[in-house]
């Protein structure tokens, strides 16, 4: 059945993106529990909302460093926002290199700052690239199963 | 962005008859934060929790939401880091308008920020990723506040309350201990009742009425009381000497608890937490009290002489009060105090106790330190405006006729409050009450001010026979924005007399802390003798500067970021009798350094007003920290530049060797 071999892949999926370290495995299945039927859509519902706004918060961080006199203040907020969304996600990789990212920060290293956010950045992109297909596959396989 | 929380309303009502062995159902929790995942994932955690959830992103609609209904919700969760106002604002602002209990969370799990949460009053910190075993026992800070709320109402000893309250007390005992979704949920239906019966005349309220004690509202009551006489005011003929519409006898009486809980705390009967406030506004009255002959002592002149040396001021204040030129150092009330305040500092204080304690102190501080560098007049503007900030700090101090526990108080609340306490108390008798009355009144401008006293007080426990007020009173001076940010700029103020009584006397400070420190001065010379117990204070000082100074953006910033450095220097160097004073010290320290951006106060705006408060008051400070603050804000403002100050305070900090101690 269709929605056998979407469950399949979905499932090979999810495990890839553990196994890559992408997404947490503890926290993602934490909040698969709190999945019920009166809100089918949660996991979906906050994948989507953290793609959406870890990109924003990436983006803010990256306009905080380059305005002069650097807007610390707002940088700080983004980060530990993002540093908290991801954590609350599972985002596993994005919080590692958030957490190097506030850690440099708050050394005033910039240069190593700045080489983590561009590292932040990339991980950002893999992630929202493969959560993108993940998502898209769970909306399909809902669907499927009417 | 407000979804109201429909929590599943079945569960609400159901809850009532089956008996969960979980958590109380249908708490009412509203959540504040501005990433929507975590506020989604929240929102569904707390919903199987069975809590009745309303969720928001923004503080400002959050704060709307809380003063539309003030009844509407039973706790508030935030996060820390939101953009269009600072999580600890919000807390504090919460903690004075709505008096809930309030949690707040972050992905930040720094040590000083997580102080700053227990300084400002929350009531528990959580970390994210947040589980919702976090979640599901929250309702115990409910209970545990309404708890205490009854405790002090009850330890009051009003008649009003009597076997009302007793019983209601017990059946809430039931209800928090059984943690039964069932009971809960009835008692919590029995509170809303009693909320709507206002007529009735034995008030004991489960849950008391929310009614907000502006700092106006605070003072016609105090007044009332002074006018009957705290052991005749009943509530019936405060009520009718208020005069205030809308206002029920019940009000007042529960109001009149805490405020006589506060009192007696000031006494020297601390038990709560509050004790640090009140101790010291009691000891500080009567020091004040010898002080109050001093009034007349403009601020402005006093700004001006801010650069008064520390034996000046010794000499001066002794001078005021009526004593030899000697230091004012009164060993036996040092002892005294070291006694009290060596099992007083209960670690609460930190929190809320904290941040009050602060504010009382530093206004008390500022008024010792006027008497001796002020000339009459500023005493007198400064008393002045010390009544008009809150009387609850006054009050309290015209009972603590003690003069051990002046002492006590003085080394608890502010550096400053103490010297003065010191140099009366050994000469003069407690002031009267009326003295201490008016300066307390203003001393406690803001709700802040009066939680400081209580907090304050409890620290000194058995310091002054000032009716003990706890600090979870809070003593209903729901102070407006504006109030709060006075006290708030006191707080920082009171750095700089903290300074004094931490032992950074005059020798060591003087040449930094000179202009703010002109009243600083004298106190130092009392409190070297007090160091310990300074520290301990300093050690709260510094916590409750930090915030202020952070907050603050006008020149009261100035002040504040100094209190907050030489607080924090203060700590570490002085003798760490409490071991809170390293926390503090520590927590000041990062706030300073910091540059805190982010407004712990909602004083911001206030600074100027503040400043002009102040000046007004600081005759009235003598007692009161507030007018301290205003003091010192005045003359951080004219006289030193901020980095004057800074970086005097900074030098102190390094070669204090800043640390906890």
């Amino acid at each position: 059945m269709a929605s056998t071999a979407l469950r399949q892949q979905l499932s090979i999926m999810r495990q890839s993106l553990f196994d890559e370290g992408i997404l947490d495995h503890d926290q993602v299945s934490y909040l698969e529990t709190l999945e019920n039927e009166d809100d089918p859509d949660f996991i979906e519902n906050i994948f989507t909302l953290f793609l959406r706004d870890s990109t924003k918060y990436i983006d803010s961080i990256e306009k905080a460093l380059e305005t002069t006199p650097i807007d610390y203040p707002v940088m700080d907020i983004m980060m530990y926002r993002l540093k908290g969304s991801s954590a609350s996600l599972g985002a596993s990789k994005i919080n590692g290199e958030t957490n190097t990212l506030i850690k440099n920060f708050h050394d005033g290293d910039m240069e190593s700052g700045k080489a983590s956010l561009q590292k932040l950045k990339a991980e950002h992109a893999n992630f929202k690239e493969k959560l993108a297909v993940y998502v898209g596959m769970l909306k399909q396989a809902k669907l499927s199963e009417y | 962005m407000l979804n109201l929380g429909y929590c599943k309303g079945s569960m609400s009502t159901a809850s009532s008859g089956g008996v969960s062995d979980q958590f109380p159902v249908g708490l009412r929790v509203l959540v504040v934060d501005d990433d929507p995942t975590c506020l989604v994932i929240l929102e569904k955690m707390l919903r199987i929790c069975l809590y009745e959830v309303t969720k928001c992103n923004r503080a400002e609609i959050a704060l709307s939401l809380l003063r539309e209904n003030r009844n509407g919700y039973d706790i508030v969760i935030s996060d820390v880091h939101m953009p269009d106002m600072d999580g600890f604002k919000l807390l504090e602002l919460i903690g004075l308008e709505m008096d809930l209990p309030v949690i707040m969370m972050s992905a930040d799990d720094g040590k000083n920020v997580v102080m700053k949460g227990v300084t400002h009053g929350a009531c528990d910190y959580l970390i994210k990723p947040i589980r919702i075993e976090a979640l599901k026992n929250i309702w115990q800070h409910v209970v545990r506040k309404k708890k205490n709320e009854w405790k002090d109402m009850e330890q009051s000893g009003s008649v009003e309350e009597g076997g009302d309250r007793q019983q209601k007390q017990s059946e809430d005992a039931d209800y928090s201990s059984s943690a039964n979704e069932g009971s809960w949920k009835n008692s919590k239906r029995r509170k809303d009742e009693e909320e709507e019966v206002d007529e009735r005349d034995d008030t004991s309220t489960l849950k008391k009425p929310r009614v907000v004690w502006s700092v106006e509202l605070h003072q016609q009551f105090v007044a009332a009381v002074n006018q009957l006489g705290i052991d005749k005011a009943v509530p019936k003929k405060i009520l009718e000497l208020m005069n205030v519409p809308g206002l029920t006898r019940e009000n007042v009486a529960s109001h009149l608890q805490k405020y006589r809980l506060y009192l007696r705390r000031l006494s020297g009967v601390s038990q709560h937490q509050s004790g640090m406030g009140n101790s010291f506004i009691s000891t500080q009255e009567a020091t004040y009290g010898s002080l109050s002959s001093l009034n007349g002592l403009d601020l402005q002149t006093l700004a001006a002489a801010s650069q008064i040396p520390a034996q000046s001021l010794a000499t001066l204040q002794a001078a005021g009060l009526g004593r030899s030129t000697a230091k004012p150092r009164m060993p036996m009330p040092i002892v005294d105090q070291r006694n009290l305040f060596s099992f007083e500092n209960p670690k609460l204080r930190f929190g809320e106790g904290q941040q009050q304690h602060l504010n009382n102190g530093k206004q008390i501080n500022l008024l010792h330190g006027i008497p001796t560098t002020m000339e009459p007049k500023q005493l007198a503007n400064m008393h002045h405006s010390a009544q008009s900030l809150g009387s609850m700090n006054m009050q309290l101090n015209a009972h603590g006729d003690q003069s051990g526990s002046l002492l006590m108080q003085m080394s608890q609340q502010q550096s400053r409050g103490q010297i003065l306490n010191e140099a009366t108390s050994s000469q003069v008798p407690r002031l009267p009450s009326s003295i201490g009355q008016p300066i307390v009144n203003n001393a406690l401008a803001s709700g802040v001010l009066a939680r400081n006293g209580l907090a304050e007080s409890g620290r000194g426990t058995g310091f002054n026979p000032v009716s003990q007020s706890s600090s979870t009173m809070n003593f209903p001076l729901n102070t407006t924005a504006e109030l709060t940010a006075t006290s708030f700029a006191l707080g920082s103020a009171p750095g700089v007399p903290s300074l004094t009584s931490k032992g950074m006397f005059p020798e060591e400070i003087s040449s930094e802390i000179k202009g703010p420190g002109g009243f600083i001065m004298p106190s130092y010379d009392i409190f070297s003798d007090l160091q310990h117990h300074r520290s301990h204070d300093w050690e709260l000082q510094n916590a409750g500067m930090t915030f202020n100074g952070s907050q603050q953006s006008n020149s009261l910033q100035s002040n504040v970021d100094v209190a907050s450095s030489v607080l924090a220097h203060q700590g570490f160097s002085s003798s760490q009798s409490n071991g809170q004073g390293r926390n503090i010290s520590a927590v000041g320290k990062p706030m300073f350094s910091a540059g805190d951006a982010t407004d712990h106060v909602n004083a911001q705006s206030l600074g100027q007003p503040l400043n002009n408060f102040f000046a007004e008051n600081l005759v009235r400070v003598k007692t009161e920290r507030v007018p301290d603050a205003s003091l010192q804000t005045t003359l951080f403002n004219e006289q030193f530049g901020q980095e004057d100050l800074m970086s005097a305070l900074l030098k102190q900090q390094q070669q204090a060797g800043i640390g906890p101690a």
